[in-house]
């Protein structure tokens, strides 16, 4: 069974049989997480880097925010047994508008923000595919951890 | 018949925007028109008050009691938001299919345009902006070259992402050097056939171009920096990706912060599930 996780959305599974999915990454991110021991998979898909920008909405929905995401994905999966240093882990997303400069590239920013995060919490990535003016789509295998990716323009890969 | 002249002759294949279009148009261009005006158009056509007042009742509306006439939904909902709803009665029916060669599978068009239609009447509203339901409804319909285009888009599509990938061409440029003509320019053709105001055909040819309007008003910028929202956002994105170039100029132009920009992102996610719920009910 697919379970979407949609836009500023998370979830984690240990149900063999189900799959992941996150449709039409823009600039948005990705982050999928799997421990092959456990056989817990999660699969974020947060909107903006920073929640400072509405700290009361980030309450209620931390999963539209890298900041306060991140931790909780971690967090969901930690409580199915999953751990740390057995996880492989994939990133994709941060897509821009061509020209797109500044503060005004949340692509850029959203993808700096989990290299910063991840960097500081000792976490490595096993597969990023990020960048670009293209869409994508991230589905994620509960029992095998087998995961696929489609870009827009192109046909689905293999991770 | 070459390639581009048969594309433009797809516009006939459309179905037009609603027999009471051009009536329609012409209340949605004007800002001094009158509820009655509205009212009166509407109330003998039963198909689309049914379809108005499903909308009007919607949860993304949120209207404090059930809506039960054209004339209460006026009254409680004001002129702007029940044109704007009536377009959304109205247009869901061209947008509908997918367009495979866009890679869009149904129902994302419409979902994009909606989205988009939704985020430049907040921001318009925002910045002060009159004539909020002309912006909505040109920012609903600015995609409809991709109906059209679709399938000349599948078999030049090798063609066109080269152009994208190697040239570092706009999806825009490429599909007009492949095929002779982009899905902006022919959705401004669509707009004059149907007999939308200047000021919509205007947004239409150059929602991803705004720099190379004339006239570059705030109501084009709107709906440019609300597009480029979209793409960032993402849903119901297809083959083009993000493949369009960003102006800050259109930015500037109406002092939108890129906290602005995030705050919008927020609230769109806030009433995500009102809005999905707006986009089956219209029919996408």
């Amino acid at each position: 069974m697919n379970l979407i996780v949609g836009v500023g959305d998370m979830k984690v599974s240990n149900e063999a049989g189900s799959v992941l999915v996150t449709y039409s990454l823009g600039s948005c991110i990705g982050l999928a997480i799997y421990d092959p021991v456990a056989k817990v998979a999660g699969l974020l898909h947060y909107m903006l880097p920073d929640s400072s920008i509405d700290k009361e909405k980030a309450q209620r929905n931390p999963y539209m925010f890298g900041d306060t995401g991140i931790p909780s994905l971690f967090k969901a999966a930690y409580q199915y047994g999953a751990k740390k240093n057995r996880m492989r882990i994939i990133v994709v997303g941060g897509s821009q508008i061509l020209d797109q400069t500044g503060l005004f590239n949340i692509g850029k920013r959203n993808h700096a923000l989990l290299r910063k995060m991840f960097w500081k919490n000792n976490v490595m990535t096993h597969f990023e595919n990020v960048g670009g003016a293209v869409n994508r789509t991230l589905k994620l295998e509960v029992e095998t951890g087998q995961a696929w990716l489609k870009v827009s323009g192109s046909e689905v890969i293999k991770i | 018949m070459n390639t581009m002249e048969e594309i433009i002759s797809g516009i006939d294949k459309l179905t037009p925007t609603s027999c009471v279009s051009d009536k329609l148009m012409a209340v949605v261009s004007n800002p001094h028109s009158s509820s009655a005006d509205l009212v009166e158009l509407v109330k003998y056509d039963q198909g689309l008050t049914v379809n108005l007042l499903k909308l009007c009742n919607s949860a993304y509306v949120g209207a404090v009691r059930k809506i039960t006439s054209i004339k209460q939904s006026v009254a409680l909902l004001g002129m702007d938001k029940v044109v704007s709803l009536i377009m959304l009665a109205n247009n869901a029916e061209n947008f509908r299919n997918g367009q495979k060669g866009y890679d869009l599978s149904q129902g994302e068009l419409w979902k994009y345009s909606v989205s988009a239609a939704i985020i430049s009447q907040e921001l318009a509203k925002e910045k002060g902006i009159l004539n909020i339901s002309m912006i909505f409804t040109a920012a609903l319909i600015k995609d409809i070259g991709k109906v059209i285009m679709s399938t000349y888009i599948a078999e030049s599509f090798a063609a066109i992402q080269h152009g994208v990938q190697t040239k570092g061409q706009t999806f825009l440029d490429a599909e007009k050097e492949v095929l002779g003509i982009d899905h902006a320019q022919l959705g401004a053709m669509v707009a004059t056939k149907w007999h939308f105001a200047p000021e919509m055909i205007e947004i239409i040819q150059f929602h991803h171009e705004p720099l190379k309007s004339r006239r570059m008003d705030q109501s084009l910028c709107v709906v440019y920096v609300a597009d480029c929202i979209c793409m960032m956002i993402g849903q119901g994105v297809g083959a083009d990706g993000l493949a369009y170039r960003y102006y800050q100029e259109a930015v500037d132009k109406l002092e939108v912060t890129a906290v602005d920009i995030q705050r919008i992102i927020v609230r769109f996610r806030e009433k995500y599930d009102e809005i999905d719920a707006l986009i089956n009910i219209s029919g996408g």
